[in-house]
């Protein structure tokens, strides 16, 4: 196992070059550049832009700039904001707090509804919980999630006035938790509502699977509790296709979703990342990539590992050349 | 067995890192709680009585340093801080602020020649941390612009300062190199020489991200993506009625809007015309609102659109004027300002529609869709096979329309135009690419710079001295070409006009100019290359119960704040 | 679609003779299964009824989707406009019937291509392993890794905003789930007794992988395509949202949806209805992919 997962964590640094040079030719090659938004801009004349390129770097070589970022990069120095001046960690890292905040909540209610509405809805297959569980889901998945947010915004927020209508926190009170939590009643019920249906399907569906196959009958018949065959030998297995869906939403935690930080004006890494994207600020796009690249690797990495934990057929070191 | 057991406890530390990791995020999200805990219970009874008054914005400042950045919302924060020497008033006169008297010819501030313009400073103004205002300042905030180790993103004007003298410490005398016509505009905002410890090198200062100045308000806290913190200045000159300013940023125009609603903000900055119904009813909600000297029009291609275009090829529909001007005659911009602007603005004269230098003789354009059917037939443009779109040898009269993507008022008058069009035969395609792409540099593929457009849709302006606005849009060196050039998209090529641009800025005269630039605006609507719709609104909106505000088109929403009230 | 796998491939002893005697039964079988199941059923019924109105919309409506009437701006539903009219008076009901071909070509074009895309990849990678697995996953982990919004923008800004445009960059940033799903149950079966026992008899990989492998993926593909669908439409609406949606006039549900957002208190039937009409499509569709799965599921078929 040690062996592999070093091995695998050694793959990461091709993979990692192998996304900021694709980000950075793609970035590059769109129309735009950071300086656009000053083009239609009378007071900003030619000379000026010049003079812009010049300070930022803008004017040299495509290869170059590559290789200056990649170069401070490596030696920790993820460079200055294009727009801002600021230390891109700086940015990054203020705004990983926030989404992880959020999204961490999020996630935990999600998969503290999603596992045991699937377990059940399996174990009593077309009954009437199975029935109210399956419109929930389908509720959940099929509703547009900002919609519903500005919908749920209007109810409890400008009608109710029983939350508020975005933001983390009210601004200027000193810190309270109650205060923070009823900032994240509408944006985590909603995401949990969202994303636990479609968790509890992949659940449910897994399980059905698994209840049928030949070792849970043997489990039966020898007897043992229902309880005990859903919970010790049914659920372990179900729970693997479970791992790889979460393991592809987990980065999410990190890099945010916009939708949700947009319709709930939460100050997160989809935020920054969507205003640099239009921005152009390549180096804080770069530093924003690079970071969810390597959260999905690692989160890959450890659902091949957790996988291969409660799946006995998976032996990872049997894996062909890697 | 075994197994189960390390499954079980791997998802449980899984869990337990998320719940645990969410718990000390919060107060490191917070770092005033860390301050007020030391208070303890007593902090909130400590804070001053009255209410903060709250501003959504749906956008974020890039820096608080209005020199390191030209966004109009760096403007709204920064115009609560800092002070320039001057500022514009309602009807786009100059007034005083950090000197005493505008100057002229009359009270000798300017020269004869119009190449030294002496400032006389007010006295006893302090910076917000009490060290004294003096003309020390005003060179200090000069020469960093000029210091090339600062990304300055536009030295307008200052670049054309030759020096500028301090001989005591209220007096600034700056020596221009030429004749520089707008140069009462200069100096806006005034930066303290000692907050920069002196440096002109201003990267990296604190003072981008927490400014102080001698303005109403000093930056406390700038959280990103949240909110922006303001305190009175408790040394300004012109005190402010509220202690505490917020600036909230909101993701979007309606998010703001909805913070409104539910009463967690009092002023939305930067509404659009579209909100107008939501919110005029609403008897909680005023609107502060002003036709502004931006302008919506069409901007027309004279050249035969290619990527580049060629701009000695004209192109094959619009390379007529009879065309385009039944463009102009087929458009009725009435309906647009009543219908999509709900008739809170105003018909589009000319490129130059406010300020001292609008002609108010100029007329709206007519609208009469016979004569422009007269018009394209007489420019042999027929309907021939009964489709309602006029032919001529095997082309049709169909052309492309172009703006940014995701403005609604432009895609809803896009749609209108497309309808008032096809009334006398013209087909009116729709393509929209985002802005950066419209607006793109030469070398990236700009779809104005390179001519790859039949019809754009934009909005431009003059600023209260329109030499920068004219130059750039109308002059023929502003063609767009691989070597530079400016914004003269149209490819548009007029002797006479590119003579006006150049007497109106050979002088200080007012009434020269005013002359040379009503000739310009005439000599521009007859072109037909530039077809004015309607003049934008300026719109922002505020709590029934904030009192004090004046709408101003040419200076930010904040321009007033001092006088602000917020009686809940 | 049973059958054709079936028949088409059959070199080999196993599946010769008495499999041919029933060899239509799996399909029937699934057929009553899938009749079995009332939300299905119900799914089916909603989306028939959509699709004949959006079909039939020049005969279901009298008004020109474009056709405008400002006198008539933001009207409230009536007997006239069953759905109100929108901010250029435009009959919202009209425009729903046309934005749903698109919105619905958009979602189902898109969910094809991921679909494609992402069994075919999984495909392999799950079936070979080895250096070809480890590829196409690192290949899985470089899209994934890319947030797809941002690679949305980069796209749509590149290539306009065309309707095959925006297909393909919906469909091809959306594959990834689907591979991995065929992927994990290719591997998941491959330890198992009666693959072990096929193999050493012979059976060729291109049976294997049909008679074996899919059938036995199918389920979890045909419920991540159902989402994908729904998945695709909203995506669309997210593009339409951010301005890199259809071209105007055109009207998509989620470009009717962007053009509510700032009249949604004043005007609420203009952001109401095609908000609903995404959520009944979508779950509609997914309705159908639940009652998919449960008929196809290989080993209910056994029992």
């Amino acid at each position: 196992m040690l062996p592999y997962m070093i091995r695998r964590l050694a793959l990461a640094v091709p993979l990692l070059l192998a996304v900021s040079l694709v980000s950075f030719v793609i970035m590059q090659s769109v129309p735009g550049g950071p300086l656009a938004i000053y083009r239609n801009n009378p007071n900003v004349r030619a000379e000026d832009l010049a003079r812009l390129e010049e300070k930022l770097g803008l004017n040299r070589p495509l290869p170059v700039q590559y290789g200056i970022w990649l170069r401070n990069f490596v030696t920790g120095d993820w460079g200055q904001s294009l727009a801002s001046g600021r230390p891109v960690t700086e940015m990054i890292g203020e705004r990983l707090l926030n989404t992880f905040y959020l999204m961490g909540t999020a996630f935990l209610l999600t998969l503290l509804l999603a596992i045991p509405i699937g377990v059940l809805s399996a174990m009593k297959q077309y009954s009437l919980f199975d029935y109210l569980a399956t419109l929930f889901s389908f509720l959940g998945f099929s509703v547009p999630i900002f919609w519903l947010g500005l919908m749920a915004i209007i109810v409890f927020a400008v009608e109710l006035g029983w939350f508020p209508a975005g933001g983390m926190r009210t601004i200027g009170l000193p810190f309270s938790l109650t205060d923070r939590l009823r900032y994240l009643v509408l944006p985590v019920s909603l995401m949990a509502f969202h994303s636990a249906g479609q968790y509890s399907r992949y659940v449910r569906s897994s399980m059905l699977e698994v209840i049928q196959q030949d070792y849970i009958t043997t489990a039966r018949a020898k007897g043992l509790a229902e309880r005990i065959v859903v919970l010790r030998h049914a659920l372990r297995n179900a729970l693997i296709p479970l791992i790889t869906v979460v393991a592809l939403d987990l980065p999410a935690l990190f890099s945010g979703t916009l939708l949700v930080e947009t319709v709930f004006a939460w100050p997160g890494m989809g935020r920054l990342f969507w205003r640099s994207a239009l921005r152009f600020d390549y180096p804080v796009l770069m530093g924003i990539i690079i970071v969810t690249a390597l959260l999905v690797i690692l989160f890959n990495l450890l659902a091949d590992v957790l996988y291969a934990l409660v799946d006995p057929r998976v032996r990872l070191v049997a894996k062909g050349a890697f | 067995m075994g197994r189960k057991d390390v499954l079980l406890t791997m998802l449980v530390a899984v869990l337990f890192v998320v719940s645990a990791c969410a718990a000390p995020a919060q107060p490191g999200a917070a770092p005033e709680a860390a301050e007020a805990g030391e208070a303890g219970g007593g902090a909130m009874e400590a804070q001053p009585a009255s209410a903060p008054l709250i501003v959504a914005m749906y956008q974020e400042p890039e820096s608080l340093n209005p020199y390191l950045s030209v966004q109009t919302v760096t403007n709204v924060v920064a115009t609560a801080v800092l002070e320039g020497l001057l500022s514009i008033g309602p009807d786009g006169e100059f007034i005083p602020v950090l000197a005493t008297e505008v100057p002229s010819v009359a009270n000798g501030g300017l020269s004869e020649d119009g190449l030294t313009v002496t400032y006389r400073l007010r006295e006893g103004v302090l910076w917000a941390d009490g060290k004294p205002f003096t003309s020390a300042d005003v060179k200090f905030t000069w020469e960093a612009i000029m210091d090339d180790r600062n990304a300055v993103v536009s030295r307008a004007g200052y670049d054309q300062i030759e020096s500028i003298e301090t001989p005591d410490d209220y007096t600034v005398v700056v020596k221009f190199r030429e004749l520089y016509a707008p140069a009462l505009t200069l100096f806006e905002y005034i930066l303290p020489a000692h907050g920069f410890d002196g440096d002109k090198d201003m990267t990296g200062a604190a003072f981008n991200r927490t400014p102080f100045g001698t303005g109403p308000f000093v930056v406390k806290e700038w959280t990103s993506g949240e909110s922006i913190v303001l305190e009175a200045n408790p040394n300004a000159w012109r005190p402010p009625k509220v202690d505490r300013l917020i600036f909230r940023i909101t993701p979007s125009r309606e998010a703001s809007v909805l913070l409104l609603k539910s009463g967690e903000a009092e002023v939305v900055w930067d509404l659009i015309e579209a909100s107008i119904p939501e919110l005029q009813d609403n008897p909680d909600i005023a609107l502060w609102s002003t036709p502004s000297s931006r302008v919506e029009y069409l901007g027309l291609n004279l050249a035969q659109r290619g990527d580049p275009a060629d701009p000695d090829q004209p192109h094959p529909i619009l390379g007529d004027i009879r065309v385009r001007q039944a463009i102009s005659l087929a458009i009725d911009r009435n309906v647009l300002v009543d219908e999509l602007l709900y008739g809170m603005s105003t018909v589009a004269t000319s490129a130059i529609g406010m300020g001292w230098a609008a002609d108010p003789t100029i007329a709206v354009a007519p609208t009469d869709p016979d004569q422009a059917r007269a018009l394209l037939e007489e420019a042999g443009w027929m309907d021939t096979d009964g489709d309602g779109i006029r032919e001529k040898d095997g082309q049709r009269l169909s052309l492309e329309i172009t703006t940014t993507s995701g403005n609604k008022l432009r895609e809803l008058s896009e749609q209108v135009i497309q309808q008032q069009l096809a009334e006398v035969g013209i087909e009116l395609v729709i393509n929209n690419v985002p802005s950066s792409t419209l607006f793109g540099s030469w070398a990236s593929g700009g779809v104005l710079q390179r001519g790859n457009f039949d019809i754009a849709m934009d909005t431009w302006g003059p600023d209260i001295d329109p030499d920068g606005f004219v130059s750039i849009l109308f002059h023929s060196s502003a063609i767009p070409s691989e070597a530079g050039g400016g914004w003269n998209f149209f490819r548009l090529r007029d002797p006479e006009i590119d003579a006006a641009i150049e007497e109106a800025r050979s002088t200080l005269d007012i009434e020269t100019r005013k002359k040379a630039y009503a000739k310009l605006a005439r000599l521009v609507n007859e072109s037909y290359a530039y077809i004015p719709l309607y003049n934008r609104l300026l719109l922002h909106g505020f709590k029934g119960d904030v009192t004090g505000w004046t709408p101003n088109p040419w200076e930010e929403l904040t321009w007033d704040v001092a006088q602000w009230e917020h009686r809940p | 679609m049973g059958e054709g796998l079936l028949t088409s491939s059959n070199p080999s002893a196993i599946s010769f003779g008495p499999r041919k005697a029933v060899h239509d039964s799996p399909g029937r079988r699934a057929w009553l299964r899938f009749r079995r199941h009332r939300m299905a059923l119900l799914g089916s019924g909603i989306l028939g009824l959509i699709l004949a109105l959006l079909i039939f919309a020049p005969w279901v409506t009298g008004y020109d989707p474009n056709a405008q009437d400002l006198g008539m701006r933001l009207k409230p539903p009536s007997l006239q406009h069953p759905m109100g009219t929108d901010e250029l008076g435009r009959d919202v009901f009209t425009r729903i019937l046309y934005g749903g071909r698109i919105s619905l070509a958009i979602g189902l074009a898109a969910m094809a291509v991921s679909v494609t895309v992402g069994t075919l990849l999984g495909a392999i990678s799950g079936f070979f392993g080895g250096w070809v697995d480890t590829a196409i996953m690192r290949l899985v982990d470089v899209v994934v890794a890319f947030p797809s919004l941002f690679l949305l923008i980069m796209l749509a800004s590149f290539l306009g905003s065309s309707l095959l445009t925006i297909v393909l960059v919906i469909g091809l940033l959306a594959w990834m789930r689907v591979a991995r799903l065929v992927r994990a149950s290719f591997m998941a079966i491959k330890g198992h007794d009666y693959v072990t026992a096929a193999r050493c008899i012979g059976c060729s990989p291109r049976h294997l992988i049909l008679r074996h492998f899919l059938p036995n993926a199918l389920g979890p593909v045909i419920v991540a395509a159902t989402i994908d669908v729904s998945a695709a439409i909203l995506t669309e609406s997210a593009l339409s949202y951010l301005g890199l949606g259809v071209q105007p006039p055109t009207a998509t549900w989620g470009s009717m949806l962007r053009y509510a957002q700032d009249q949604m208190t004043s005007a609420p039937w203009t952001a109401f209805f095609p908000g609903f009409m995404i959520f009944l499509v979508s779950i509609a569709i997914n309705f159908i992919g639940d009652g998919l799965r449960d008929a196809f599921d290989p080993r209910q078929m056994e029992k």
